[in-house]
């Protein structure tokens, strides 16, 4: 225990977060993209005068990985003594960044009387950063410089006004610059409320308190880490899964996973997985970093310690060089976001092992295709994100939760929205019946959309998975039935669209996105046979799969359970004859 | 108004008490009382303590009694209301189950959605389709919706709740299946979404008009009751229900759109705090209500409390987006766990306090009900703040020496602290979360909380007040007499008022004016005949104003309009003042970035007269204080002997230092060195800082 009274420790460390989130409210109400506005695609933190990661704010996960790297990259480049009162450094360099362009960091330092307090940063998706595709994150861009603009750190704020040579490039290479630059300026302002709110903490508290209050929150952030790693029994857990392909006609990809824990202490290795391939699919290694913490976290702390470089230290991430999950530039990464959730799902499953009370069973997944083209109404162009959240997978307890974001945290754009917005009219959003891998506790169900095109020549880049490798269950809970992605679906000739293929689409096309189902946990025969009913009620099974997959039998005319044939299909003898 | 009748009455049902604020309108005298709830009869349970109140003023001689309640809240957080369907767009059956998918906690595996108000076997689809434009893209099906029908009555279903796509934009099909459920079924109860909010975003829209089928049978049934006891004792004038905005109603208006009933009890204590801002004429006040398991804060400029378009209702650890989102305008209210029983305890060598609360039951350890978990009001009673024989004006007596073991062998022991350190630390924790809370409320509006007078109440609100002002650099603070109480005399300050809004999303430029100014047109008459069955023809005041965002982004305000209807100049009038008011809230204006408008609003409200508190009878300038104990003031190097005065012996005009206490039944002020205070007229303690 160092000389800091509790009291204030305590003080402080609720200032840092209560900055942190003040940053995001910030960020989120002046941003122009619908991704940070409704998506909270964004993150923001606060590091200390050594550039170590001491408080995040509202964050989404993927960042977890770069935030607490990305001012020493920035120190690498920028070192302190060139640093100034209002500088803002843009990074978006997928290898030192968050793993893909359009996440846009920027790091601003704080100054308390000429002494350097510490740095103010936050990272957001832009909704464009140029390259081939809409939206830069194309499936089957062969390299880096195919995805769009890239910044290595670069000065675009400096002493609070702007470089507006550095600006005109981004504002001429993106497709919807109001967009991008709006959001530029945002992230700049959310820094600057960090700054200020660090500064009074300095003024209230002393610099040399606050920065021993930052010191002492990562060592108890630490032995906090460490104790809840050696409630996990030691030992090495392994788990494998596969991405259906990574574009048209490609083979699947690996991903294995050896768990090790030991002495309060865990290494997640991702080594046997697959090599990097010529596509967009790669996940650098901070990304791969990101996910890796954040399952351990959710695995043991969850959210009583709070994000920073102390609890991160007692985990160790291999990947190998060269490797789908640690690729060597210029891989292209663009579209990398949807291998999180197998990232988080193959950990579980390894750990399901070790801590079979605290893992969930495989959940289903996101899908992120995007639509660009020509608005009618406007005349100008559009590109329209598509957001399409699964389910989450059984719980040892209960069933897993239908659509909600599993590992990640989007929030979905509401259909009346979209509708004013981008020239499509959705045909329907809605749950798929059968589509939760069964079980003691099912899984979330799946989700399937329609959306119809009021435009012509739409550009469609898809983008999602699980429609050859379905999500699996646990404990001889059953998997989640795989997804797919159809064109015109209630025609006579729908036709199947390849889970990363990109298609031009014609005014009137519709385009049916399907994800899996999320896998159950336990084996069906043991749910209870009133939960059976209850699910065939609300139309989330058929009556043949109570009766088939669950062993239950419901009578049709009383809508009620028949506990004799129940018992006759589960094999269990009726005790009173 | 009959002269004859001389009373008005205030009745505000809470969780645990009831409060009566009884006004007598000859002598100007106001009677503030206190009963407890009893949850298994309410109507009763209030009845018997308006005998004790009331005394021997029989209830016909109420000129108008105003009534707040949780009933609605309370029936949403119990899912306990009427068996309700819903009918929604064919392909769009789980709009209320998917919700907006968030992640609150995003590490907790096991995580939870917010559980909706009716299962999926009561939600069914009709073939029909509107276009953001409210254009028909496919036609009603009848057939779809009497089969639909047939299926939910076969259910058991008793209410209906109809929220198809786009009918904010154009309600005509919702309108149909009304009727064709009406032809089927006459006493059915129907609920539209486009009545109840003819707004954009389907789950919140859909949600709102689910909640209002839910709510309605029950709440009906309570409100009438209500009525026929207090006509049974010769009340002859219509019983009014404060809304979620802040103004009352008559149970008619109520009855046909009980969502408004939700969030009414929280919003009195705001209004109270709006009633004393006009009296005194404050026009920047933060209200502040610390009670036993939350604390609420409000924004009041200009003697109006500052709304929302939108609430929510059943929230997990109070986190926003947890909950069911009810899209009807209220009192904006941000609420965190912090309050009186909010737990204290060690994480990570830190204090920490709530969000949880030991409540009223067990309550702290010093209520010696069983409560083991050391308290926020544990912290303050062994600082010396709370007097242990006087805690609600000695209804309970306090234990001190189970709040010192507590504190000290759950947080003073691990964290190698003294007993009272520990004590501070709670205190100064605690403090620190509401901190983060008025920060929420100004800071993040743009607004300085310098500016502001902090009016502070609830039973644990005066006790924190002076400290919290402080530490956020507000200069003065008002705390009235009555702390646990005021709100009761809110309901009787407010106004009847009215909010419509409807979304019709435009470009702020000449073509909206025609379209526009008909929107306005309805939703004018829309006011006015809800001001009619309220009995109000005239001294109505409208308020016309509009969600304005720059195209492109995403975050509305606010922006009164200048006149209606609306011509080019007013357009350029208002674009000038959401520049303003965009720079004011984020620093900076875009004023060559084009405005899009999506909400329209109107407020309409009749004043009945502002409340006219009762000025204190007794002055006195200087006091003596009733005695003297120790209480902890780290400015002053510890416990010192600190001066403890009886507020119902001051009298306006008493100047009173810090450090100082100051108990009354209600609550205890705690004045912190380097404060003075002063009472003012209506009773009001004043603390400034030198």
């Amino acid at each position: 225990m160092s000389d800091i009274d509790p009291v204030t420790f305590s003080v402080v460390w609720n200032g840092l977060v209560s900055i942190a989130e003040e940053m995001g409210t910030a960020l989120r109400r002046s941003a122009y993209s619908l991704g940070v506005r409704e998506g909270r695609d964004f993150s923001t933190a606060l590091f200390d005068a050594q550039g170590r990661l001491v408080a995040q704010g509202n964050f989404s996960p993927g960042h977890l990985g770069s935030m607490p790297f990305v001012v020493k990259n920035i120190l690498q480049v920028y070192p302190l003594d060139e640093l100034e009162e209002g500088d803002s450094i843009l990074l978006n360099d997928p290898y030192l960044g968050s793993g893909h362009l359009p996440d846009f960091f920027q790091v601003s330092p704080v100054f308390f009387n000429d002494k350097l307090l510490g740095f103010s940063a936050n990272c957001a998706h832009m909704v464009d950063v140029g390259g081939a595709g809409p939206g830069s994150q194309a499936v089957d861009s062969l390299d880096l410089f195919q995805e769009g603009l890239r910044f290595l750190p670069t000065r675009i704020y400096h002493a609070g006004r702007p470089n507006r040579e550095v600006l005109r490039i981004l504002e001429s290479n993106v497709r919807i610059p109001d967009k991008v630059m709006g959001d530029v300026r945002a992230q700049r302002n959310a820094n600057r409320i960090g700054e200020m709110g660090v500064i009074a903490l300095a003024q209230t508290y002393g610099p040399n308190t606050l920065a021993a209050c930052m010191d002492q929150i990562l060592d108890r952030s630490e032995d906090s880490m460490r104790s809840a790693i050696h409630e996990l029994p030691e030992g090495v857990y392994e788990a494998e899964d596969y991405f259906d392909d990574y574009g048209l006609g490609t083979e699947p990809l690996t991903i294995r996973i050896t768990v090790t824990i030991k002495d309060r202490s865990v290494t997640i290795d991702f080594s046997g997985s697959s090599p990097q391939t010529r596509s967009g699919l790669n996940s650098t290694f901070n990304y791969t970093r990101a996910y890796s913490y954040f399952t351990l976290k959710a695995l043991t702390v969850q959210d009583r310690v709070p994000q920073n470089e102390g609890c991160i230290r007692p985990i160790e991430v291999i990947a190998p060089e060269g490797s789908l999950f640690n690729p060597r530039p210029p891989a292209a990464v663009g579209p990398r976001a949807i291998m999180q959730q197998r990232m988080v799902d193959t950990i579980l499953l390894a750990m399901s092992k070790a801590a079979p009370d605290r893992v969930i069973a495989n959940s289903s997944h996101w899908a992120n295709p995007n639509y660009g083209g020509i608005d009618p109404a406007t005349g100008k162009p559009f590109v329209y994100y598509e957001m399409l959240i699964g389910g989450v997978g059984a719980r040892p307890t209960k069933d897993g939760a239908d659509g909600l974001c599993s590992a990640f945290n989007l929030e979905n754009i509401p259909v009346e929205v979209v509708e004013a917005t981008y020239p499509v009219l959705v045909d329907r959003l809605q749950f798929v019946t059968d589509s939760a891998g069964p079980g003691r506790f099912r899984g979330g169900a799946a989700m399937r959309k329609d959306v119809r095109l009021l435009s012509d020549e739409v550009l469609f880049s898809n983008l999602t998975d699980r429609q050859v490798t379905q999500p699996r269950g646990l404990f001889e809970g059953g998997g989640g039935p795989v997804g797919k992605t159809l064109r015109n679906p209630d025609s006579s000739d729908p036709e199947t669209l390849h889970s990363k293929g990109a298609y031009r689409l014609r005014d009137g096309d519709v385009v049916s996105t399907t994800l899996s189902g999320s896998g159950g946990y336990g084996p069906p025969t043991e749910r209870d046979p009133q939960k059976v009913l209850q699910d065939f009620l609300d139309g989330y099974i058929s009556i043949s799969a109570a009766r088939n997959v669950y062993k239950v039998a419901i009578n049709l005319d009383t809508m009620t359970l028949n506990a004799i044939e129940t018992h006759r299909l589960r094999g269990i003898k009726d005790q009173h004859g | 108004m009959e002269p004859d009748l001389r009373y008005r009455l205030g009745i505000d049902v809470g969780g645990t008490f009831t409060d009566y604020a009884l006004h007598d309108l000859e002598t100007g005298h106001l009677t503030v009382g206190k009963h407890p709830t009893r949850p298994s009869d309410i109507t009763a349970g209030v009845f018997d303590g308006l005998r004790t109140v009331l005394a021997n003023c029989p209830i016909s001689d109420m000129r108008q009694i105003v009534h707040a309640t949780t009933v609605a809240s309370n029936l949403m957080v119990e899912r306990k209301g009427a068996v309700t369907g819903l009918l929604t767009t064919r392909g769009f059956r789980d709009v209320l189950l998917i919700q907006r998918q968030l992640r609150v906690n995003i590490y907790d595996l096991f995580l939870d959605k917010v559980q909706p108000l009716l299962l999926r076997r009561f939600i069914r689809e009709v073939d029909q389709r509107m276009t953001h434009s409210g254009e028909v893209y496919r036609p009603l099906d009848e057939d779809s919706v009497v089969q639909a029908v047939n299926v939910l009555m076969d259910l058991g279903v008793e209410t209906f709740a109809i929220a198809l796509l786009h009918s904010y934009a154009n309600p005509t099909h919702e309108r149909r299946v009304k009727e064709i459920i009406l032809d089927t079924s006459p006493s059915a109860l129907v609920t539209l979404s486009s009545d109840v909010s003819p707004q954009w975003r389907e789950y919140e829209r859909t949600s709102t008009a689910v909640a209002n089928a839910y709510l309605m049978p029950a709440v009906r049934g309570y409100l009438e009751r209500f009525r026929d006891s207090l006509q049974a004792e010769s009340y002859t004038r219509p019983l009014q229900v404060m809304q979620a905005n802040g103004g009352v109603a008559n149970i008619e208006v109520i009855n046909r759109a009980p969502v408004r009933l939700i969030e009414s009890g929280p919003a009195a204590g705001a209004l109270m705090a709006a009633s004393m801002a006009r009296a005194l004429g404050l026009d920047h006040v933060i209200s502040y209500d610390m009670g036993g398991t939350t604390a609420k804060v409000c924004l009041i400029e200009y003697g109006s409390p500052s709304t929302t378009s939108q609430i929510e209702i059943d929230r997990m650890k109070m986190q926003a987006g947890s909950g069911l989102p009810i899209s009807v305008p209220g009192i904006d209210l941000v609420e965190i766990g912090a309050g009186g029983g909010s737990i204290a305890r060690v994480e990570l060598g830190a204090i920490s306090v709530g969000p949880d609360s030991a409540g009223a039951n067990p309550g702290p350890i010093c209520y010696g009900a069983g409560g083991d978990q050391p308290t926020v009001t544990d912290a303050d009673l062994v600082l010396g703040y709370l007097n242990p024989d006087y805690f609600l004006g000695g209804r309970i007596t306090l234990n001190k020496q189970s709040s010192e073991r507590g504190i000290y062998e759950k947080l003073a022991r691990p964290l190698g602290l003294t007993l009272e350190e520990a004590a501070w630390g709670i205190h100064t924790v605690v403090n620190a979360n509401m901190t983060r809370a008025l920060k929420l409320a100004t800071v993040e509006r743009g607004k300085d909380p310098r500016r502001y007078t902090l009016v502070g109440f609830g039973g644990a609100g005066p006790v924190h007040a002076a400290r919290l002002a402080r530490e956020l650099g507000i200069a003065r603070v008002l705390l009235p007499s009555g702390a646990g109480v005021g709100s009761a005399a809110g309901l009787l300050a407010a106004d009847t008022v009215f909010d419509l809004a409807r979304t019709y999303d435009t470009l702020l430029e000449e073509s909206m004016l025609v379209p526009v100014n008909a929107l306005f047109e309805q939703l004018l008459a829309g006011c006015q005949n809800l001001m009619h069955e309220n009995g109000v023809r005239e001294n109505i005041e409208y308020f016309p104003s509009a969600d304005m965002h720059y195209e492109g982004q995403g975050f509305d305000i606010d922006v009164p309009l200048p006149r209606l209807p609306l011509d080019v100049l007013a357009i350029e009038e208002l674009k000038k003042t959401f520049h303003q008011k965009y720079a004011d809230t984020f620093g900076y204006a875009q004023p060559d970035q084009p405005i899009r408008a999506t909400g329209w609003k109107l407020r309409a409200s009749h004043s009945r007269g502002e409340f006219q508190w009762p000025e204190l009878e007794l002055h006195n300038s200087t006091t003596n204080p009733s005695t003297r104990r120790p209480a902890y003031f780290p400015e002053t190097g510890g416990f010192t002997d600190t001066p403890i005065y009886y507020r119902p012996i001051l009298g306006s005009g008493a100047l009173i230092a810090g450090p100082a206490i100051i108990e009354e039944a209600e609550s205890t002020v705690v004045l912190v060195p380097g404060s003075c205070a002063t009472v003012d007229r209506y009773g009001n303690i004043v603390v400034e800082f030198q």
